[in-house]
């Protein structure tokens, strides 16, 4: 639309500008990267259909199915050429399906993809335009518009293929003490299909940060701050605090670091920005987990966090070889 | 300007809530059902008529160092008068939602607003007329933020459910952040069919500017 | 208007007499609505009473009695008679044992039988969280657009609820009651545990106290 209305100023092609991200040095497509992600996915998506069986497809393939199609109606909407077949769509879709409770009844999956695409995505100018990751806008929008239908959680069964599944509470409803690592670690816990096993979380984030699709510095900064902050609030009272290895195995923290908070259009450009965008994620999920009213804090602290990202950026932004600032008064 | 265009400016092209985007408190705060924005509207609405009249009767007597001061005791008579009255014969359900945005009509800008660009500058009937318009437009705003919410919200509208098999409210456009949501899709809504309507004029859509030298609500940096 | 000279004593009395006429206005129509918005406050505040007990004569505010239940929670009694003869009590609780996300406090206004035994349960004032623990506390009408042309049977009364109708007829024994979350009589819900056992505390304990107390209540009212 921008070219539409001229009265928006174009900045002075004099002055060196630094774009939206993703800056890329070769020439990967927007399709590779989509579908490495999805690949570097296949793990959890796989654990989550063993272990909730049939109805998390049915989630990962209504969420997907919805994403596309509501990312395609605004297109014709708006008269655009038609974007799906770059995977952004499939692939938020997928995301959004791993963020549902395998239980969720098929409006919360349609209406999900019509946030993410709508709300979260295209009312700012489609893909790159985003300052907010659109899958957690649409989760964040479901868990403040269905509070009762988005925590409650169904017990994962190990090959079962039952549609009907049990309700369990996510270990960090549990009481500290209650909870095993074990399970944690191979998905045998309650939550949402993307939250479960954190092995296959931990597979797929290596493969992305092997293929360079993601800074490493978010996940680790991320993880690191909220194991650190956890772990000196179990020391200090381990009977109220669970202990940081549960803190990091569950819930959507994996996820999030890995997939969510990685996002290339939402995350800082520079590897300064990473280190602070990682480490602010990291304080606010723990503040939200242990003094917060809601059990989680992973996509609220991210969605905050998105909002930073500029700031962020512009202010670690690397100064060219030999630059000297101005002298004041001349800016 | 005929009284009819004084009237109609209010409903559209001078929108308080989508234009001038004045009183965005109360129309944030209550709007989470039709009814609800209705009764603000229309409390808004007769503390706007009660003050425009006033304040336009007594524009030549008022000294104007004190102008505001007196213009403000005017409109928190006027509320007070409004909150009393609310009190004693609106449904108890309905003052209780609108609880605190009663009394903060005294601080609703679109009355201060009303009072200095307008009422005290023009005659009684003319005043009227503005507050009129200005005050139905509002409430028109509201009413439509509040149907919009509530419906999306439950299914309802004036509490009574449209869709019989909505069973699970909906809890985000009735919330705070739904109301910054669904007030954001208004106003773009609202400036998409401003430059539908200019582009078929041909002409080049100016969004309404908002700076000082265009608006009148004060004398900022005029000597007078 | 445009050369005015500062005249600070003559602005002050403009402002005063302007303030006069306000306050003066002011005073009117307080006058005029204040027993008007008096009854209306009243009616409110003994609405929730009438709700859950039967019909009565009398004035239950003025038989009030005060006893502490086991928790250390003061309860309320209200006595309510017809023709002079005790028709019913109302007991007022606050339990704090809400979800902490709000203030936790629950206010509960619990009809009871002569002998002690549950009626009508109605929560006045909670800070639960919608959609989630309001689905129990809730006894809100929804009307929908079929009603409307069907123009058929308006609900008279209170709206039903089947997590606080669940406790209807029940008289507290020993120990408080389960909580019993599927099938058709429930009283929990999932996803409100904590909201559906503070409830079930606070009914509890108005029944409880009121059958401990139920001598003390029976004689004063007798006076």
């Amino acid at each position: 639309m921008s070219e539409e209305t001229p009265s928006i100023q174009l900045p002075d092609p004099a002055k060196l500008v630094v774009s939206n991200s993703p800056h890329m040095r070769d020439k990967p497509t927007i399709n590779k990267i989509m579908f490495t992600v999805v690949a570097a996915m296949a793990p959890a998506l796989i654990a989550a259909v063993l272990f909730f069986g049939l109805a998390a497809l049915e989630v990962l393939a209504l969420c997907t199915v919805s994403c596309v199609l509501a990312e395609e109606g605004w297109n014709k909407l708006m008269k655009r050429p038609s974007t799906w077949k770059d995977g952004s769509a499939i692939l938020s879709g997928l995301l959004l399906g791993m963020n549902l409770n395998a239980g969720a009844p098929w409006w919360i999956c349609v209406l999900g993809g019509f946030l993410a695409m709508i709300l979260g995505k295209q009312l700012y100018g489609g893909l790159g335009y985003n300052p907010f990751n659109p899958v957690l806008v649409a989760r964040v929008g479901l868990l403040i518009g269905f509070p009762g239908i988005m925590t409650t959680w169904d017990k994962p069964e190990l090959g079962a293929m039952a549609i009907d599944g049990v309700t369990a509470a996510t270990p960090l409803g549990l009481a500290p003490g209650e909870t095993f690592v074990q399970d944690m670690l191979l998905g045998n816990v309650g939550g949402c299909l993307g939250e479960t096993s954190a092995l296959a979380l931990l597979v797929g984030g290596a493969v992305l940060i092997a293929c360079k699709l993601i800074k490493w510095e978010v996940p680790l900064a991320f993880i690191g701050t909220v194991f650190v902050i956890t772990g000196i609030a179990h020391v200090m009272h381990p009977e109220v605090y669970h202990s940081p290895f549960v803190h990091v195995l569950s819930g959507g923290l994996l996820l999030g670091a890995f997939f969510m908070a990685t996002d290339m259009v939402t995350s800082p450009m520079t590897h300064k920005g990473a280190w602070i965008f990682g480490f602010g994620c990291g304080l606010i999920t723990s503040l939200i987990r242990l003094w917060g009213s809601y059990p989680e804090g992973v996509s609220f602290a991210i969605l905050f966090m998105n909002a930073l990202v500029p700031l962020i950026d512009r202010s670690t932004i690397r100064k060219p070889f030999g630059y000297t600032a101005p002298a004041k008064g001349e800016a | 300007m005929s009284a009819m265009k004084e009237f109609s400016k209010g409903l559209w092209k001078e929108n308080p809530v989508l234009v001038l985007l004045l009183g965005m408190c109360p129309t944030l705060g209550v709007t989470s059902s039709a009814t609800n924005g209705l009764g603000m509207g229309l409390a808004t609405m007769c503390v706007l008529v009660g003050s425009n009249v006033v304040v336009s009767s007594i524009r030549n007597v008022v000294p104007k160092k004190i102008r505001i001061p007196v213009y403000i005791a005017i409109i928190a008579t006027f509320v007070t008068i409004i909150d009393l009255a609310m009190q004693a014969y609106a449904p108890i359900s309905l003052y209780n939602a609108l609880g605190i945005f009663i009394p903060l009509i005294v601080v609703n800008c679109v009355v201060l607003g009303r009072a200095e660009a307008f009422a005290s500058k023009n005659g009684v009937g003319k005043s009227v007329m503005d507050a009129l318009g200005m005050g139905l437009g509002f409430t028109l705003a509201l009413v439509a933020l509040g149907a919009t919410r509530e419906f999306l919200g439950s299914g309802s509208l004036f509490q009574i459910k449209m869709i019989p098999a909505w069973k699970n409210d909906f809890m985000l456009p009735t919330s705070a952040p739904g109301a910054f949501i669904i007030l954001g899709l208004f106003l773009a809504g609202m400036n998409a069919l401003n430059i539908r309507k200019a582009r078929k004029e041909g002409k080049n859509y100016k969004a309404a500017s908002m700076d000082c030298s265009t608006c009148n609500i004060c004398d900022m940096g005029e000597e007078k | 208007m445009s050369a005015q000279k500062i005249n600070i004593p003559m602005l002050g009395i403009f402002l005063g007499g302007v303030a006069a006429v306000a306050a003066g206005l002011l005073a009117g129509v307080q006058t005029l609505t204040a027993p008007q918005i008096e009854a209306n406050q009243l009616a409110a505040a003994n609405e929730a009473m009438m709700q859950v007990l039967p019909e009565y004569d009398n004035d239950p505010t003025l038989e009030a009695q005060v006893f502490q239940s086991v928790e250390g929670w003061d309860v309320t009694y209200f006595t309510a008679r017809k023709d002079g003869e005790i028709v019913g009590y109302a007991g007022k609780v606050v339990t704090p044992e809400g979800f902490p996300d709000g203030d936790g406090n629950i206010s509960l206004m619990v009809g009871l039988e002569p002998d002690g035994a549950v009626g009508t349960v109605l929560v006045t004032a909670s800070s639960e969280t919608p959609g989630l623990g309001t689905a129990i506390t809730n006894r809100k009408l929804q009307k929908t657009i079929v009603d409307l042309f069907s123009g058929g049977e308006v609900l008279e009364g209170l709206v039903p609820n089947k997590y606080l109708d669940w406790y209807a007829g029940k008289t507290a024994g020993e120990e408080r009651w389960a909580i019993v979350k599927e099938g058709e009589t429930v009283n929990g819900k999932t996803g409100a545990t904590i909201t559906s056992k503070a409830i079930c505390g606070g009914v509890y304990a108005v029944s409880r106290t009121a059958i401990e107390h139920l001598e003390e209540l029976n004689n004063n009212s007798a006076q």
